[in-house]
């Protein structure tokens, strides 16, 4: 028997090492197959061909399939590469392929990871280029527009234009809006009707029918899937509307009240946490999170995805970006609208003048060429192709996502994704998440404190009082280290300045360096206002402390 | 230096590689002509702009390599101003050169020293005070703010007439306006800066002086009228910046608004829509517009 088991491990091993021989001759005649047609393309010197590297997303691969067979009939000499990567190791692939010294020619680099240094480096800049029409664009609507102002931004985005270079390095391909997507099945059952909410008050209505659905059928449904992350924009959404009239009492008159403008606003008691703006805000937030699926403080974007498509939840709130997948994964009809906040005079509406605007919203897919890339001109023609009024509608069709280009409507299944335009102006976030500065300690704190808004013991009264105790520090903390941050920004700016100069003297630099004068007087101007906060608190604390002594 | 060069390469070919008398000569010419060739190329003037155009692109270890490369040895050949603004490019790639370190900073602090030195009115002299200035601001700690002020002082009273004193002009204003208060109300100081308005002459620091004294009687709340004047001056000489020129034309049309002046108040409001059509703020200049057609009597 021992002897009959012995042979058999043996047989099972020699086929074992059979097999494992085998797949490294197939292994070995891929590898040779590959690099002999490899080298077969690179010998064909009649044929260009360019690399596209993109974020996997839904759709758009699907979308780029399509420009690029339709570019390369226009021009034959011309192969087209697309290179699709996962969005999670998008960032260290990218920066091994621009350190390797042989990325693709066109890279989106349209996220905080490049730094300017990097952009400087390996990006070609675009500044000269956006200012002549796009010719892909002629005998359509955007015809006679430079390719600068085809862009709904403008290229002012911070992903495109970097005032600390004076240049733009990227054009992007899509326009982002966040919405509310519902299951028109389940809306149907719940309500018994397929109106989609137009007011605050309806979408609360909404959400306690579906709560006392899911009593009375004991069904475990809920009225919104969400993820942690979108919790935050719809905070940042909810406090800038709650905030307007701060826009609008702004002494620096801007009809805004950003960057850092509310940071010093806070220190130099414009407001505090228990102003009504702030107390009202919370107060949404917390009343929407009753609503929300079971633990969605850690919830990530797929899990709320997930909840939704099960049918477990009626409404889902995300960006745009997912909307191409929801409409290829769901098996029912999914209406789309946008979050309703309170309207002005209403309960939770008092100060408020209306929804806010949608103007000026996130573009995203941001593509940059290689600076050294051989076919630096061909790249940048077939960048002008993508960003074209007729190829960006076409890639945008097939994606299920909205344009980034001005004059172009969005198709019919895109209409509920176009930005309000007709909205009123911005307040600003007491969270400082997304508004366009870096807050690392009072997020942090907004963060470690958030289970106490949610928690059914907690609530506004009690997160505010556990908040204030650290939020005059994390403030002047982010302050004082912004600080820190421009004035390694003005180091790089003399040497800028001073290189400026001499080159004024050899070519027309007069401009940049006009420019540059009148940018850096003005960030250094915010910069010693900054100072001035911080060292007021300080006066201020250290007069606490001595009047409680 | 030529001479020397030349009996150099004349004993290498002669006696070492042994070429004959006349064929030697021949070589040597030969060799010259194209070091000559290389080295004019290389150490022209106007390649130390490749230097600068790095500056300009942030890459400053690059800078510093260039500059390391190009122009080490013989560089005294290329004339005074050239080396002094050849040390002034070093001192300032070693200023901002990875890794930041002090003895870096103390390195490019001494050499700025010497330029300073050697001539602290030439251009490249001047340029080398107002970085001293600056790394007194922002790269030493603690910030030496009065030292920094007593270069610009220094700089503002040398040369007046000098693009790099009428920067200073600016930078010393703001530290005036903003920085440690000395005695004087916010009021009385921005009037001694309005003062100095002669000392500009340069378009762009006009527009700059305009704007920053415009941002001051805002910021103090001292007078909506005055801020007014200072930034239509500073908007008729033109704003650069994208950004900012959305900014400026708002806060005219609203300090406009606020005193009263509604021709103005419209017509920058109006401006700002034909210009920055999808601007957030758009939609709510609009009702702003809106507002003012209902004001009687005014007179679009």
């Amino acid at each position: 028997m021992s002897a009959l088991n012995k042979l058999r491990s043996q047989r099972f091993a020699l086929s074992t090492n059979f097999f494992g021989l085998f797949l490294l001759a197939v292994t070995f005649c891929i590898s040779l197959w590959q690099s002999i047609t490899h080298e077969v393309e690179k010998l064909d010197t009649e044929i260009i061909t360019i690399r596209i590297a993109h974020k996997l997303q839904d759709g758009v691969v699907e979308g780029y399939d399509e420009a690029i067979a339709e570019y390369e009939t226009l021009h034959p000499n011309v192969r087209v590469k697309q290179i699709v990567v996962p969005s999670k190791i998008w960032n260290m692939w990218r920066k091994v392929q621009l350190v390797g010294g042989n990325p693709p020619d066109l890279i989106e680099i349209a996220d905080y990871a490049v730094t300017d240094e990097d952009r400087s480096r390996y990006f070609y800049p675009l500044f000269d280029q956006v200012k002549i029409p796009n010719p892909y664009n002629a005998n359509t609507p955007l015809d006679g527009l430079t390719w600068q102002d085809t862009f709904l931004n403008g290229l002012t985005g911070s992903h495109q234009y970097r005032p600390l270079l004076m240049e733009i390095f990227a054009v992007p391909q899509f326009s982002e809006t966040n919405r509310i997507f519902c299951n028109m099945r389940l809306l149907q059952k719940v309500t018994g009707d397929d109106h989609l909410p137009e007011t605050y008050d309806q979408l609360i209505e909404i959400c306690e029918q579906v709560m006392d659905f899911a009593k009375e059928k004991n069904q475990s449904v809920f009225p919104i899937a969400t993820s942690n992350e979108k919790i935050d924009v719809l905070m940042k959404y909810n406090f800038t509307q709650q905030t307007q009239l701060y826009a609008f009492t702004n002494r620096m008159r801007t009809l805004n009240y950003r960057y850092f403008i509310p940071v010093r606003g806070y220190l130099e008691k414009e407001w505090n946490l228990d102003s009504p703006q702030i107390v009202q805000g919370l107060q949404i937030i917390r009343r929407f999170s009753r609503y929300f699926q079971p633990g969605f403080e850690a919830a990530k974007l797929e899990d709320a995805q997930f909840k939704f498509l099960q049918g477990q939840a009626l409404m889902m709130y995300s960006g745009s970006v997912v909307y191409g997948n929801l409409l290829r994964e769901a098996n029912f009809e999914i209406g789309v609208f946008p979050i309703q906040l309170p309207a002005p005079g209403s309960r939770y509406g008092k100060g408020v003048w209306g929804p806010i605007s949608e103007s000026g919203n996130f573009l995203s897919a941001s593509f940059g060429i290689y600076k050294y890339s051989p076919n630096l001109e061909q790249s940048l023609d077939f960048l002008k192709f993508i960003t074209s009024y007729a190829t960006s509608q076409r890639i945008c069709v097939k994606a299920s996502r909205a344009s980034a280009l001005v004059n172009t409507p969005p198709s019919e299944n895109m209409k509920s994704f176009e930005p309000v335009s007709e909205g009123w102006l911005q307040g600003f976030n007491p969270v400082f998440k997304w508004m366009g500065i870096s807050m690392h300690n009072t997020i942090s704190l907004f963060e470690s404190n958030k289970y106490i808004l949610f928690a059914p013991k907690g609530g506004v009264d009690l997160f505010i009082s556990e908040t204030k105790k650290k939020y005059s520090q994390a403030l002047v903390n982010d302050l004082q280290r912004e600080s820190e941050i421009r004035r390694i920004f003005f180091r790089q700016d003399d040497g800028q300045l001073i290189a400026l100069m001499q080159l004024k003297k050899n070519n027309n630099y007069d401009m940049k360096l006009q420019q540059k004068l009148e940018t850096q007087n003005l960030q250094e101007v915010e910069y010693l206002k900054n100072l001035n906060a911080i060292a007021m608190s300080r006066t201020r604390r250290s007069s606490d402390v001595e009047t409680l002594k | 230096m030529i001479i020397i060069v030349y009996i150099r390469l004349l004993i290498f070919f002669r006696y070492l590689m042994r070429i004959p008398k006349k064929l030697s000569s021949i070589v040597v010419i030969f060799c010259m002509t194209f070091y000559a060739t290389e080295y004019l190329s290389a150490k022209d003037p106007n390649s130390l702009d490749n230097a600068w155009e790095l500056f300009v692109q942030l890459r400053f270890n690059d800078a510093f390599d260039y500059l390391s490369n190009n122009f080490e040895d013989d560089v005294e050949l290329l004339g005074e101003p050239f080396v002094r603004n050849i040390h002034l490019g070093q001192a300032l790639s070693i200023l901002n050169k990875n890794p930041k370190t002090t003895a870096n900073t103390r390195r490019a602090v001494s050499m700025l020293h010497t330029i300073v030195k050697e001539n602290p009115v030439d251009e490249t002299g001047l340029m080398a005070r107002y970085i001293l200035a600056r790394v007194y601001l922002f790269h030493q700690t603690p910030v030496r703010q009065n030292d920094a002020i007593i270069q610009y002082e220094g700089i503002i009273n040398d040369k007046p007439e000098h693009l790099i004193a009428q920067i200073c002009v600016i930078k010393l204003s703001m530290l005036q306006i903003y920085g440690e208060n000395r005695g004087e109300t916010r009021l009385e100081v921005i009037k001694s800066i309005e003062a100095k308005a002669p000392l500009l002459t340069d378009s762009a620091l006009v527009r700059d002086y305009h704007l920053l004294l415009g941002n001051a009687y805002m910021y103090f709340n001292l007078s909506s009228e005055k801020a007014l004047q200072h930034l239509i001056k500073a908007d008729r000489i033109g704003i650069v910046g994208p950004i900012s020129a959305s900014e400026i034309y708002l806060q005219i049309a609203e300090l406009a608004n606020s005193i009263g002046n509604y021709r103005i108040a419209n017509s920058y409001y109006k401006s700002f829509i034909q210009k920055y059509p999808r601007d957030i703020r758009t939609y709510t200049v609009m009702q702003r517009i809106a507002e003012l057609s209902n004001i009687p009597n005014f007179d679009q």
